[in-house]
């Protein structure tokens, strides 16, 4: 026992993120967070396997990277295949990814298929010496997640996963001052995904698996996979912990069509100081939306929002304290005076910013700078053991949450995915 | 229509005045740090308000001095 309490404890801090200064340099993404995409001269030639909606999304961004070059997409829906090609419309076609894996000009694969062909496609992509993107969550099961991992290792490559929180400057900065104490010690962690919508997407009835696999519980594992990996991994992000035990409930309630994956779970993962991070998602309600809250002794971070809310509320400036005093002094026997010219002292507490927001880049949501550092990291051929890490245990998290959720029990985190 | 001439004597003690004022209005916000027991960093990241209060207060001096002149000169009636 006490040796695996000593293994959560250092599974982060072996890897260097005990001061800002180690931060730095296993996380670059702190400096890039406003500069324009350079051209460092050297272009990667890239391989998309899955450009569906989601592999679309990132080729928007591949194409405008000077340092990338999408050279081949595959495909076996032909409509993903079409849409691809008004992107990249000199790109090589392929329908088997293998045949993709055979050209040596490609450098580089990005992964966007369903999670189930993630494995073998990591796996293979690898063994063919080829860099990595995949999408999440790194695998289908803990145990091919691992397997994924010590391929990754083995190989050399450069390995990424989708978790594009990891290059989000609020995320970085908020990581710094969570070290530097910024809200004292971490009490407890939530975090939730509201959204309103069905998923489903209209297609060919013979095309819906692979349409809308993720309403199926063979090909996906709905909002854990698909949401909830990159909230857990921002929550043990900022612990600094992997969580001892999970428990979870998860059931339909509203979306009650042809699916047979949850529409709304709720779960607990109970770290071994007693601290736990709860997550809840519901797919037909949006009124909370996305948001994740670290919550200190002193105060709260809520990322999504770019916000830092001290317990303590800072008081107004004592200038305006003091004119607000003398209106009140001089004018409280007056009736006819109206509104007030001075302002009030704060009557609303709307927290601080987290990073400035015109320092941040319009509408990213961290995956263009993620996809930057991949394409940076496999020109320069520097593997990233934190990054992969990240999201080999964000996969890990939300996987056990599932098995929690389906088995109906109270899951301890096994040792044997403890890397 | 004639011109109107400021002589420089005149332009140098407005200056002054709102040198004045400007004073007067970081004695105020010096005040106000110690009576509400705020940060001294607001003597310098207040400065707007300051500056603002420093142009009320020469806003107001001036209409004082204004009302003074207009009795004044009644009064010589």
């Amino acid at each position: 026992m006490t040796n695996m309490n000593q293994n959560r404890r250092t599974f982060l801090k072996d890897l260097g993120l005990a001061t800002g200064a180690t931060l730095l340099a296993s996380t670059p993404f702190l400096s890039s967070c406003d500069e324009p995409k350079k051209s460092t001269g050297k272009v990667l030639n890239v391989g998309i396997i899955g450009p569906g909606s989601r592999g679309r999304y990132l080729m928007t961004y591949l194409s405008q990277d000077p340092n990338c070059k999408i050279t081949a997409i595959c495909d076996t829906y032909q409509p993903s295949i079409d849409e691809a090609l008004k992107i990249v419309p000199d790109a090589k076609v392929y329908n088997d990814y293998r045949a993709l894996l055979d050209d040596r000009s490609i450098e580089a694969i990005v992964i966007a298929a369903p999670p189930t062909l993630h494995h073998p496609m990591t796996i293979d992509s690898l063994s063919a010496g080829k860099h990595v993107y995949c999408e999440k969550s790194l695998a289908f099961t803990p145990e091919l997640c691992l397997d994924s991992y010590r391929k990754y290792k083995e190989s050399g490559q450069v390995m990424f996963v989708g978790q594009q929180r990891l290059a989000h400057p609020v995320y970085n900065r908020m990581m710094e001052m969570i070290d530097a104490g910024a809200i004292g010690e971490i009490q407890g962690i939530r975090a939730h995904w509201f959204r309103n919508g069905s998923w489903l997407r209209e297609c060919d009835p013979k095309d819906d698996r692979h349409v809308n696999w993720r309403i199926y519980k063979d090909l996906s594992h709905g909002m854990m996979t698909e949401l909830a990996c990159h909230q857990l991994q921002i929550g043990t992000w900022a612990k600094k912990l992997l969580p001892k035990r999970i428990m979870g409930m998860g059931s339909t309630t509203y979306w009650k069509d042809r699916r047979n994956i949850y529409d709304n779970v709720m779960l607990i993962y109970e770290f071994e100081d007693g601290v736990k991070m709860s997550y809840q998602s519901i797919i037909s309600n949006k009124f909370n939306g996305c948001e994740e809250q670290i919550l200190g002794n002193l105060g709260t971070f809520e990322p999504e929002r770019n916000r830092l809310f001290y317990e303590e509320i800072p008081p107004a400036p004592g200038i305006l304290q003091m004119i607000n005093q003398l209106e009140k002094t001089t004018f409280k026997a007056v009736p006819f005076a109206g509104t007030s010219w001075a302002p009030e002292t704060a009557q609303e507490y709307k927290g601080e910013y987290v990073v400035d927001p015109r320092r941040l880049r319009a509408g990213s949501d961290g995956t263009d700078l993620l996809l930057e550092q991949f394409v940076r990291a496999a020109i320069d051929k520097k593997p990233n053991d934190w990054v992969a890490q990240q999201g080999y245990y964000a996969a890990v998290l939300a996987l056990l949450g599932h098995q929690a959720m389906e088995e109906q029990r109270v899951i301890e985190f096994p040792q044997e995915f403890i890397l | 229509m004639k011109d109107i001439i400021i002589p420089p004597k005149r332009i140098k003690q407005e200056w002054l005045s709102l040198l004045g004022c400007f004073i007067v209005a970081n004695l105020f916000n010096a005040y106000s740090i110690f009576s509400y027991n705020t940060s001294w960093s607001e003597l310098y990241t207040q400065w707007l308000y300051v500056v603002l209060l420093s142009i009320a207060f020469y806003v107001g001096f001036s209409l004082l001095r204004g009302l003074l002149c207009a009795i004044r000169s009644i009064l010589n009636k």
